[in-house]
């Protein structure tokens, strides 16, 4: 029997744990969140349900335990866990809008430092938490119907029961749209904001639902305990949780509920240590000895684990795309509103300075809609910046850019992707843990069928919005001819197909301008002239590109209209014959070589 | 009469900050991540130091010999732990030294047990300035802090090994290229990081009259907002952030609440993040 009720009690106290490592999962594992104040959601959740059902003072239960707490508001015990939810998705929500704008270095630090703020808070104001003290009475649901013994089982049944549907719940949202275009964020993110992802929104909203499942947890720990003060938060609770979700494989679920028993298993485990023959004695002459000894294990995994088991005991999965229902249609010839004659990009007296260098100095030209146009010059010209400059990536510190005539200067990346314009990086920007068939996905999937409801409810429009961008990548595949490296994941490919694939992302959105930074460079000659006339083919159905290429006769052959920058500015523009004529052209760029 | 009072104290706390957090920051500096083992080396700063001032060494003498061992315990660990791990990105070196942090607190904790000892500070009378009781500890910290801070500065800006350092944390790439030993330069900046870090622990010993298992783990807080709002990897930024934790966190505690003090460390670091992200000496966008 008290085998039985240790038994229960222990993997109790690892579906809570499990359910932390998963919550915290979704913020680190898949939305990249490195959150070093994780305890704090836990504490916010425990506090709260514990404070929302104990009863009321100068109730007659409030006498009967002679308790002292001052504010209990006696509600039922269901009301308490929505409470601890609401406490730990708000504090998480407010957490995330402080410290959106900061990078990892320092989110790691303030979220560490807010646990501890919300802590001392706790602490403190003992009106409402009776600081160190505690509050002695939290309720126990149905606690007078079960007798004393059997409580335990119940209570690990309703665990169960609690941590199985959100675990469910975070499942279904990992495998939606939601949870892949978090994978991407966490890859990286900028490559998903010129995607026209809304990534700060989708991290936000993952931070929030990582702390709602941290205060559920509280919750679910304070009433098995029945028993809550601050010494319960303290920072090493969080990396438990990290040890655990580490241990198990990030971003896997299953591993990090697995990464909990595990933990759980190696802690308790350590209570027998002091029956360890020559150890007994130690640890009855030193009281400090076995509790140290816990946290120095602790310390000792998570340094192992990192080093030894990057990838944890369940690692993540490559997965498999779904066989596509249906056959692919043809390439669907995209509807293009036909605007006035307003140029697709128009560039006027731009600026962009880096300390004393002109990256971008003055540069003036217009690119007419439905052209392919080189953008060429020596190293250091200023292509690569007047790249960035035109989606969004850098401010320009001054002029005017214009997309098929709407002003679209100093906009983020993600607004400037949203209004038609695509872009590859020099060196190509893909999610090297997801699939080629992920990254296609991600690319493709319109704006609304990637928020949290769509995660959730899988409605007959959603399920069609998946079904049309699975046709869609299978035909950008078959077009590209890879239709067998599916799924294969991103980080595994050569250079050359890296490159296709960057363009394959673009096709899924099919946006009228395309911006190409070196599409060809390290790519061989041959899958280069592929490249080309993938890009001819694109061009006739109506796509615009500009292309930053060094291989002269590509850009020959294949552009309509070449620009020549050189030292920040156009140095001249006009048709590849013209331009190869071009006098200053032969000598800022080709050097006088050119025969 | 109580501000001044307060100033002083404040300006003791800030230098104690302040040293702790050049340590830091110049670890930072070199390799990039933020040691969350650094507390680690403030505790074992002032337990060393109290061992030795134990068996009968002068406290002078048994804080330079604690802090040369912290310096080598420095080197060790950053062999052993971190050197490892310097192409696997940001995240496995964060919780790696978390990892670090726990295993030695509680080392300490083992050995010396869980309650706090004290400080063997002789006992010092107050000098009086028209009607002020200043306490001679405190203008022994405020001393040394500036004396370390120097020697900081004159490392930096004239020898070779300064110079190098701030070679490797500008561009290790370019400092390879240029024929710097990244090895060697890394080796003295853990040395001198882990050294600082344990003056910074006797120092902290001092103000605070006793030490304890938990003392670096407690302050690495307090060191973070300093570090973070001078501007992570400035030296320089480091002194002067650590000196306005200081500051706000005595007049906080007089003014405004005394069981606040630590919070208010965060709050104003939260302020400074969001208002300037990089840190008030880390350039700015």
């Amino acid at each position: 029997m008290d085998l039985i009720a240790f038994a229960t009690g222990l993997v109790s106290l690892a579906l809570v744990y499990g359910l932390l490592a998963i919550g915290l999962n979704l913020q680190f594992g898949f939305a990249g969140v490195i959150n070093f104040g994780y305890v704090a959601f836990f504490a916010a959740g425990a506090f709260a349900s514990a404070i929302v059902t104990l009863p009321a003072p100068g109730t007659e239960a409030y006498l009967d335990a002679s308790a002292r707490y001052q504010i209990g508001l006696g509600l039922p015990v269901w009301s308490g866990f929505l409470a601890a939810g609401l406490a730990g998705g708000l504090l998480a929500l407010f957490i995330g809008a402080v410290s959106a704008r900061l990078a990892t270095h320092y989110l790691a630090v303030a979220t560490f430092a807010m646990a501890e703020v919300v802590r001392s808070v706790l602490g403190n104001e003992t009106w409402l938490t009776r600081g160190e003290f505690g509050i002695s009475n939290v309720p126990q649901p149905l606690g007078e119907v079960f007798a004393p013994e059997s409580y335990a089982l119940f209570y690990l049944a309703l665990t169960a029961v609690v941590v199985g549907l959100i675990f469910a719940a975070l499942r279904h949202l990992g495998e939606a749209p939601f949870g892949r275009l978090l994978r991407a964020i966490k890859d990286d993110e900028l490559s998903a904001r010129v995607l026209g992802k809304r990534t700060a929104r989708a991290k936000l909203r993952a931070l929030a639902i990582g702390g709602a499942v941290g205060g559920v947890a509280g919750a679910l720990w304070t009433h098995s305990l029945g028993v809550i003060h601050v010494g319960q938060f303290v920072p090493i609770v969080t990396f438990q949780v990290w040890l655990a979700m580490l241990m198990g494989g990030t971003g896997n679920h299953w591993g990090a509920m697995l990464g909990a028993f595990v933990l759980v298993a190696i802690r308790e485990g350590t209570r027998f240590v002091g029956e360890v023959p020559g150890l007994d004695q130690i640890a009855a002459s030193n009281p400090s000895f076995l509790p140290s000894l816990r946290f120095v294990l602790i310390g000792l995994l998570l340094i192992a684990v990192v080093r030894f088991f990057p990838g944890g005991l369940l690692p993540e999965r490559r997965r498999r795309a779904p066989a596509t229902p249906g056959t692919s249609p043809a390439s669907p010839a995209p509807a293009r509103p036909v605007a006035p004659d307003a140029p697709a990009l128009e560039v006027i007296s731009l600026r962009k300075r880096f300390g004393g260098l002109a990256a971008v100095d003055n540069a003036n030209f217009a690119i007419r809609r439905g052209s392919i146009t080189g953008l060429i010059g020596p190293n250091g010209a200023g292509k690569s910046t007047m790249i960035d400059l035109l989606s969004g990536v850098q401010r320009p510190d001054s002029g005017t850019i214009r997309l098929a005539g709407e002003e679209i200067t100093g906009l983020a990346p993600e607004q400037i992707a949203d209004r038609g314009l695509g872009r590859t990086f020099q060196t190509p920007r893909l999610y090297p843990s997801m699939t080629v068939w992920e990254n296609l996905m991600v690319a493709g999937m319109p704006q609304p069928n990637e928020t949290l409801r769509a995660g959730f409810l899988r409605s007959g429009a959603h399920r069609e919005a998946e079904v049309q961008a699975a046709l869609r990548a299978d035909t950008v595949l078959t077009e590209l001819e890879v239709p067998h490296m599916r799924d294969e994941l991103a980080g595994t490919l050569s250079g050359g197909q890296r490159k296709l694939l960057s363009l394959g992302r673009l096709m899924m959105r099919d946006p009228p301008v395309m911006l190409l930074d070196e599409p060809a460079a390290g790519v061989n000659r041959r899958l280069a002239g592929d490249l080309f006339d993938r890009i001819t083919k694109l061009n006739r159905q109506g796509t615009t590109f500009l292309i930053v290429e060094h291989e002269m006769q590509l850009v020959m052959r294949y552009c309509d209209h070449v620009i020549v920058m050189h030292q920040g500015r156009v140095l001249a523009e006009g048709t590849p014959a013209e331009v190869r004529a071009n006098a200053d052209v032969i000598e800022a760029y080709l050097g006088g070589a050119v025969a | 009469m109580i501000f001044v009072q307060t100033l002083v104290y404040g300006l003791a706390l800030g230098g104690v900050i302040a040293v702790s957090a050049v340590g830091l920051t110049l670890a930072y500096g070199v390799t990039r991540f933020i040691n969350f083992a650094f507390g680690e080396f403030l505790t074992l700063g002032a337990f060393f130091c109290l061992l030795l001032a134990q068996a009968g060494l002068g406290l002078a003498w048994a804080g330079l010999a604690a802090a040369v061992a912290v310096g080598a315990v420095g080197v060790l660990v950053e062999r052993a732990f971190y050197d490892p791990l310097m192409s696997r990105g940001l995240l496995p070196l964060l919780v790696t030294s978390v990892g670090v942090a726990f295993v030695v607190q509680n080392l300490i904790r083992i050995f010396a047990g869980s309650n706090p000892v004290r400080f063997p500070l002789p006992l010092m009378r107050p000098i009086e300035v028209g009607g002020l009781f200043i306490p001679r500890e405190q203008l022994i910290i405020l001393g040394v802090a500036l004396v370390t801070m120097l020697a900081v500065h004159l490392l930096l800006r004239f020898t070779m090994l300064g110079k190098k350092m701030r070679a490797v944390a500008d561009d290790p790439m370019l400092a390879r290229v240029a024929g710097i030993s990244s090895r060697r330069v890394l080796d003295a900046t853990w040395f001198v990081s882990a050294m600082i870090g344990a003056l910074g622990g006797i120092l902290l010993a001092i103000t605070q009259i006793t030490v304890a298992p938990q003392m670096g783990w407690h302050f690495l807080l307090v060191v973070f907002a300093a570090v973070l709002l001078g501007g992570i990897g400035s030296p320089y930024g480091a002194m002067i952030g650590g000196l306005l934790i200081g500051l706000a966190m005595e007049l906080g505690a007089t003014y405004v609440a005394a069981n606040y003090s630590y919070a208010f460390a965060f709050i104003m670091l939260i302020l400074v993040l969001i208002l300037r992200p990089r840190g008030l000496m880390g350039g700015s966008g």
